[in-house]
């Protein structure tokens, strides 16, 4: 069963294959997701995250769940030496960018501990998947073509892995090298990040993408992790663990 | 004393630059250029060109509590811009703690991207999120600065 919502500005889909899924179930998956939103949404001026930039709330107020995230936030930006930050150019804390794969993160342990073994959630692009697809397959994965968003460029083939994607084609230049902010980044397009769990995939494809081409190779030194990049010349560069992934090209 | 330290520093730098360069270069594979379908590639405006904030060398970082463990970091400045950062040390008490490969930088596959004619289940691609950084001062980086 697959349902889909809208919710924190985005289409977030929920698949599960195992027979006895309820829709009781979806909506508890589903209200998870509002809640980060509640908490977490830049666009919302009653969220936890915008009355702290409005400067209402005292860090020994936070939330657990927002110490926790801006925790992360903070090891993120030491571990890929600022090239993750959650400032915005505006001066202002805005931590969706490590948010959308820890919710995704935690809502695919919500439905593991429910007994579940055959699923994925994805959200804007990011992916948690478990076990196989409804053929009894490692879950097809399609990367899309950053110049073409109707046609994709390589599929993969996954069972137990977090797949995050981060470009610039949807929404124009929104990310920025923290070193040279008023550049645009336009040496890369795409870069996926195939690893572990969905939320390191997710950190790790936004700071390698700000890296620009080097992002490939910070990659390729995580242990455990795979990337796939475009350039705005239309090569792709992989890691050579990405290979295992590949399914046969037509 | 001082002397001595000095040494040391400048020696495991050197050492690290030597462990760094003795990596093979990527190989790329060319193939002919593929004919994309319409609509218009997307072309993007002409990068800036870096202004060589930063001095060029290796850059070691200062230990820093990273909330679950230390964590250090190496800088790598050529041509005035960061071409790569080297984790040294990482939490180890983490359920998900992040290990850096010791070999030599794997060879990179490069070649041209060709559109799939496959059905999939789910579609990955670009965030939506607005992402947002600022210049961190990483210790390093702060070393690295004109």
């Amino acid at each position: 069963m697959r349902q889909e919502c809208l919710i924190m500005g985005m289409p977030i889909t929920v698949e599960v294959v195992d027979v006895n899924a309820t829709q009781k179930f979806f909506d508890k998956v589903f209200a998870y997701f509002s809640a980060i939103d509640e908490r977490f949404s830049t666009y919302k001026p009653s969220s936890e995250i915008s009355r702290i930039n409005a400067g209402k709330i005292v860090a020994a107020d936070y939330s657990p769940e927002m110490q926790e995230v801006l925790a992360l936030c903070k090891e993120t930006t030491l571990l890929t030496s600022g090239f993750f930050d959650i400032i915005n150019r505006e001066g202002n804390i805005d931590p969706s960018g490590l948010v959308k794969g820890w919710a995704i993160r935690n809502s695919a342990a919500l439905i593991d501990r429910a007994g579940y073994t055959n699923f994925y959630v994805e959200a804007g692009g990011d992916i948690a998947v478990r076990g196989d697809n409804a053929d009894h397959e490692p879950w097809r994965v399609g990367i899309r073509n950053p110049f073409d968003p109707r046609c994709i460029v390589k599929v993969i083939g996954v069972s137990n892995v977090g797949v995050a994607t981060s470009g610039t084609y949807l929404r124009g230049q929104h990310v920025y090298n923290p070193f040279q902010k008023q550049a645009a980044l336009t040496d890369i397009v795409s870069m996926t990040v195939v690893g572990p769990d969905v939320y390191e995939a997710d950190r790790f494809a936004t700071a390698a993408f700000a890296m620009g081409a080097e992002g490939i190779n910070f990659i390729a030194r995580l242990s455990g992790f795979d990337g796939y990049m475009i350039n705005a010349q239309g090569i792709e560069t992989m890691t050579p663990g990405f290979a295992q992934y590949v399914i046969e090209e037509k | 004393m001082k002397k001595f330290f000095l040494c040391a520093v400048v020696a495991l730098v050197f050492g690290f630059y030597v462990w760094q360069t003795r990596a093979p270069s990527s190989r790329v594979v060319d193939f002919s250029p593929v004919v994309l379908p319409s609509p218009p590639v997307h072309t993007p405006s002409p990068p800036a060109v870096p202004t060589g904030k930063y001095r060029d060398g290796i850059y070691t970082g200062s230990v820093a509590d990273a909330f679950f463990g230390n964590i250090q970091v190496a800088a790598v400045v050529r041509s005035g811009r960061i071409t790569s950062v080297n984790i040294l040390e990482y939490p180890n008490d983490r359920e998900h703690s992040i290990r850096l490969n010791s070999d030599a930088l794997p060879r990179l596959i490069s070649q041209a991207v060709r559109n799939q004619d496959a059905q999939v289940n789910i579609v990955s691609g670009a965030t939506d999120s607005s992402l947002a950084f600022r210049a961190s001062l990483s210790s390093a980086l702060a070393q690295a600065k004109n």
